[in-house]
């Protein structure tokens, strides 16, 4: 299959997509054209969430996000394989990196397509919280169809679903801090200076137990410094 | 829609290879070295994400613990089950409950060895030692359950050929150990937990570990 039809079937045909996968079929190919939408796909939602402040911010966000979905990969690939197996199923390793790759790529295209809209949305005046809960939702959208190709892999049977759940979860959780790591993606036009990434504050569910605080009216001593 | 074999029969891939890595380690056949070599592994696996706990509190004789509490759990209530079900007629004899032990605590393994890298990560960059214990606990909840899970349909698989009474009994009595497991990981992962990211108690935990 030439690599430029591969990013159709990607889009067009997720049980093919899943059905190589799972036979081993020319996964090589797959694995490039994967890689390569992969990459395009989060490099263009990247670029458009850097607009929000401009300059620098714009191949920065373009060049870290790309980096954030390989990582979040390669550091749950092993969760995949061993969830994938213990829960019934009899993929190699090299059929769970494919499936992987694929359903992030098919993520990745449906991301790239909500990308002009979403820069039309921020050019118009969404602001930053606005701009960020339109984020999340595109990622929602692009990540539930790109797991699509992970389920019809794992079938409809309960332990398939069990699989992709458990799957699922990891997937989201390494993402998440990954994510929160390599941040700031979308920077405010107010901040000064273009930040390649913050220092390490915590985890992700650090911020969201302190958010829980601040939600009760108990705020941290630097929260209450750093109020103007 | 991609027909996958889902049964601990399922040895072959689709591609017609021979079974995986993984599903040779989760084997239940083989002669009795292959079933301690499964052992070995599965909790050597476990040891691994047991040290990427400790990578930041440097407790590393605390990480020996996750393999033997593996191991307790996996084993304590085993003789009971088998003398239950021998008592309902069931064909389940010890070495087939061993090999059911092995099983859990090899697929417990695995799971743990894949999450390790995931857990690892939050592990480096957490700064609060509530939110490590709680990623722990979570991580070792569903290692836990899903060896639990292949254990028990190890075990239930002895009676498939049985009456409904034997059937019944063989159900509650999986169902009790489970209950039993649960609560000895319970028991331990208190002390273990709080002792694999350096302190002494979970209370002491809880007090200066948070956010």
């Amino acid at each position: 299959m030439r690599a430029d039809s591969e990013w159709v079937a990607l889009l067009r045909d997720p049980a093919a997509i899943a059905a190589r996968c799972v036979e081993e079929r020319d996964l090589g190919s797959l694995a490039r054209s994967s890689t390569a939408c992969l990459v395009i796909g989060a490099c263009v939602l990247g670029g458009v969430l850097g607009t929000f402040r401009g300059g620098a911010q714009i191949p920065l966000a373009a060049a870290k996000l790309p980096l954030v979905l390989l990582a979040t990969l390669s550091l749950s690939a092993p969760a995949f394989y061993a969830l994938a197996n213990a829960l019934g199923t009899s993929w190699s390793f090299r059929t769970v990196v494919a499936l992987s790759l694929a359903a992030s790529a098919r993520a990745a295209l449906v991301l790239a397509a909500l990308a002009p809209p979403l820069w039309l949305a921020m050019d118009l005046g969404l602001g930053y919280h606005g701009s960020t809960l339109a984020a999340v939702i595109a990622v929602a959208i692009g990540g539930a169809l790109g797991v699509s190709i992970l389920l019809r892999a794992l079938g409809g049977t309960l332990a398939g679903l069990t699989s992709g759940l458990a799957c699922g979860a990891v997937f989201l959780a390494v993402l998440a801090q990954t994510a929160w790591i390599a941040r700031p993606f979308l920077l405010r036009p107010r901040a000064g200076n273009v930040v390649i990434v913050r220092s390490l504050e915590g985890t992700f569910l650090d911020s969201v137990a302190l958010s829980l605080q601040s939600a009760r009216g108990v705020y941290a001593e630097d929260e209450v410094s750093e109020a103007p | 829609m991609v027909e996958i074999e889902m049964t601990t029969d399922a040895m072959e891939t689709d591609a017609g290879r021979g079974p995986g890595w993984a599903r040779r380690l989760m084997s239940l056949d083989g002669d009795d070295l292959a079933i301690a070599r499964r052992l070995g592994v599965g909790l050597g696996l476990s040891w691994v994400f047991a040290a990427s706990a400790a990578v930041v509190s440097e407790a590393w004789a605390a990480t020996l613990g996750v393999p033997l509490m593996l191991t307790l759990v996996g084993t304590l209530g085993v003789p009971s089950v088998v003398i239950g079900l021998v008592l309902s007629r069931s064909e389940l004899d010890a070495r087939d409950a061993a090999r059911a032990a092995v099983h859990g605590i090899a697929t417990s393994g695995l799971v743990l060895g894949g999450l390790a890298p995931a857990t690892l990560l939050y592990v480096a960059s957490s700064t609060s030692d509530l939110i490590r214990f709680l990623v722990l606990t979570a991580s070792l909840s569903l290692g836990g359950l899903v060896g639990l899970g292949r254990m028990a349909h190890a075990l239930l698989a002895s009676v498939e050929g049985g009456g409904p009474r034997e059937r019944i009994t063989a159900y509650a009595l999986v169902l009790g150990f489970a209950a039993f497991s649960g609560l000895l990981a319970l028991r331990l992962w208190s002390s273990l937990g709080p002792a694999l990211l350096g302190h002494d108690t979970l209370t002491q935990l809880v007090l200066e570990g948070g956010v």
